[in-house]
């Protein structure tokens, strides 16, 4: 498992998901609830949160910028990049600096990481727009973000708990 | 305890609620062919509905006089003069003998005498088109601040000669309001003549006024906002009204000595000072001057007041006054701001 | 067995306290934002696009961020709205000033045709949505 071409390997498929995630997110009627071009609950941050627990904080935040170039390159959407790359980028760091303090468990990593997911967007619309006016979104997206950060890391541990019982990858 | 924080703002909010509050008055004037903007702010509606009318009534009044397309105005009563003296109002020859004081001062960069060469260009008609050179220089011969002779009471215009008002007509205005708000006991108020503003006062929050300054390269951009009590703002620019032909850009600032458009190098001149006709008239004389003469202008005018300039380049030129009340954070364009010394 | 041992970390895969902790202070921030917001959003937090004719107005339409390209016609004039921005798209006017003008996208904001005395205006209850009282032009 430690050698690098698994590593490699692994980076690949996650990456992959991430994308199959990112486009099954695109067909959520998100619009209706936040009428924000662009933007994104942040599902594909499952992925996110894998990679950084299982491989560190350099090959997960690889995956997501690659994740979000392919994404922006197959939707066609320069715009969508800056949403999904400060989204993105912003609860990868968040989640990088949490993700080590002992106390914590995967769940609120996990949300802290969805609320800077939803701060990194809104900053995406403010600096789109010219406009402030998208702040006004944000504490409703901050409590969606405790629902959203739940489930990925519900999904996140769901997978870390079956991969122990199953021996799946062996360390 | 959570909820009891929580009403804590609420609660604030309503006893400033209590306070006596200006109350905001506004309407749209539309007069000296542009749109104007009144807000002003008093004690009660109807008195800031006084005020309003007031003005109104005394804009509605300066059109009248001053207005060229007007056959009844005094000043069309002046332009049919032919070389007979023209007994005209005391305010109108006031305004005109202002207007001559500023063709001197300029070095003739502003001339209300060009109305024939406008009319030439046609700007605010439905055919604009770009006189010959030829007609321009046949047209010249009937320009000139310095032939118009005053009488006791009386002024006259040599044939075929004609006075536009138009380049000081609403900074005279705005002065004029001043005076109207003065009288009405309005302290704060903001007004626009079509992008001439005036800022009485200050805002009903105490702040000062805030400008935009508009982009002449992008018209829903600003340079910055100027913040502004008691003065009065200015710019004239060849973005606002011009027309094109064979893919030249033609506005509508013509240099009175050429009698075509005015190309000197600056897009766009803004005046900051203490009088609505003197913004006026240096806005259009400035822009005429160009960049090295209106800096040089600056610098040894009698009357001090503060321009903000902007070249072809897109560079921003604003003098030292301005340093504390123009605020560039809210521009959405990177530009290059140059602050000019007096020295 | 909540421990996953991965890389040098170990994972907790069960909500601790501290988690509760998380929750907290996204919620905490969420309220501060809002009551931030709140006094703002009193008004009508939105800007309103307000079209008239003569004085008289013909049209008030609210301006939210996301609204799609749409064009609405009121006599010979062209109005365009994408995104929150609007423009003059075509006007029956000779000088064309109103098309010249371009697109307006925040409170304060206007465009004049005078031939036409055709007035299309951006207005905010939201002080922090205008950033100036008057534009000099």
């Amino acid at each position: 498992m430690k050698t690098d071409v698994h590593k490699l390997a692994l980076c690949a498929i996650l990456t992959a998901m991430a994308l199959a995630l990112s486009y099954l997110e695109n067909m959520l009627p998100t619009a209706l609830l936040i009428p924000l071009p662009g933007f994104k609950l942040g599902i594909a941050n499952i992925v996110t949160v894998f990679a950084l627990y299982y491989l560190g904080a350099a090959p997960a935040m690889a995956i997501l910028i690659a994740r979000c170039l392919l994404g922006a390159m197959f939707a066609g959407n320069a715009s969508a990049l800056i949403f999904s790359l400060m989204g993105g980028v912003l609860a990868m760091i968040v989640m990088i600096l949490l993700h080590r303090l002992p106390g914590l468990s995967i769940y609120g990593v996990s949300i802290a990481g969805a609320a800077g997911h939803n701060i990194g967007q809104v900053g995406a619309a403010v600096l789109t727009l010219g406009s402030a006016a998208p702040v006004a979104y944000l504490p409703l997206l901050l409590v969606v973000s405790l629902f959203s950060g739940a489930l990925t890391g519900f999904v996140a541990a769901l997978l870390f708990s079956a991969m122990e019982k199953t021996k799946l990858i062996k360390e | 305890m959570k909820k009891q924080v929580f009403l804590l703002p609420l609660l604030l909010l309503l006893l400033c609620g209590c306070q006596q509050a200006p109350q905001e008055s506004s309407t749209q004037v539309y007069a000296m062919d542009t749109m104007m903007d009144l807000t002003v702010y008093a004690s009660t509606s109807e008195a800031g509905e006084q005020a309003l009318h007031a003005a109104e009534t005394e804009i509605y009044r300066l059109d009248a006089l001053l207005s060229r397309h007007d056959e009844s105005s005094a000043v069309s009563a002046i332009n049919k003069s032919n070389g007979t003296p023209v007994a005209a109002d005391e305010e109108v020859l006031s305004l005109l003998k202002t207007s001559v004081d500023y063709f001197q001062q300029t070095n003739g960069a502003f001339d209300v005498t060009v109305a024939p060469i406008m009319d030439a260009w046609n700007f605010t008609g439905e055919t604009p088109r770009v006189p010959s050179r030829q007609e321009l220089d046949q047209l010249l011969t009937l320009v000139g601040s310095d032939r118009i002779v005053f009488g006791d009471g009386t002024v006259t215009l040599e044939e075929g000669m004609a006075v536009d008002l138009g380049g000081i007509a609403k900074g005279y205005a705005s002065d004029r309001l001043a005076a109207v708000f003065e009288e009405n006991g309005v302290d704060s108020a903001m007004v626009s003549l079509g992008g001439n503003v005036y800022a009485r006062g200050t805002r009903p929050d105490g702040n000062p006024w805030r400008i935009a300054v508009q982009d002449p390269n992008d018209p829903s951009a600003y340079l910055g906002v100027l913040l502004l009590t008691d003065k009065y703002a200015i710019t004239s620019g060849g973005y606002q009204r011009y027309f094109e032909q064979d893919g030249v850009t033609y506005y509508h600032i013509i240099d009175p000595k050429t009698g075509d458009v005015a190309r000197n190098g600056l897009t766009s001149v803004t005046i900051v000072c203490d009088s609505g006709t003197m913004g006026d008239a240096l806005s259009t004389a400035l822009f005429v001057m160009g960049y090295d003469n209106a800096v040089s202008f600056w610098q040894s005018y009698s009357t001090d007041f503060d321009m903000i300039l902007v070249d072809e380049a897109g560079t921003v030129y604003l003098t030292e006054g301005l340093k504390d009340c123009f605020d560039s954070s809210l521009a959405e364009h990177e530009y290059e701001y140059v602050y000019l010394t007096k020295n | 067995m909540n421990m996953f041992t991965s890389q040098k970390i170990k994972v907790r895969l069960r909500p601790s306290l501290w988690d509760a902790l998380v929750v907290a202070a996204v919620l905490a921030t969420a309220a501060a934002l809002f009551l931030f917001l709140l006094p703002k959003a009193a008004g009508s937090g939105d800007l309103t696009c307000t079209i008239s004719q003569n004085g008289q107005i013909l049209d008030t339409i609210p301006i939210t961020v996301g609204a799609d390209d749409e064009e609405r016609t009121y006599g010979d004039y062209v109005v365009q709205f994408n995104h929150g921005h609007i423009r003059v798209k075509s006007a029956p006017c000779a000088n064309q000033d109103c098309v010249h003008t371009g697109w307006i996208s925040r409170g304060g904001q206007s465009i004049v045709c005078l031939p036409g005395r055709f007035v299309v205006e951006l207005s905010s209850e939201n002080a922090a949505e205008q950033p100036f009282d008057a534009v000099v032009k």
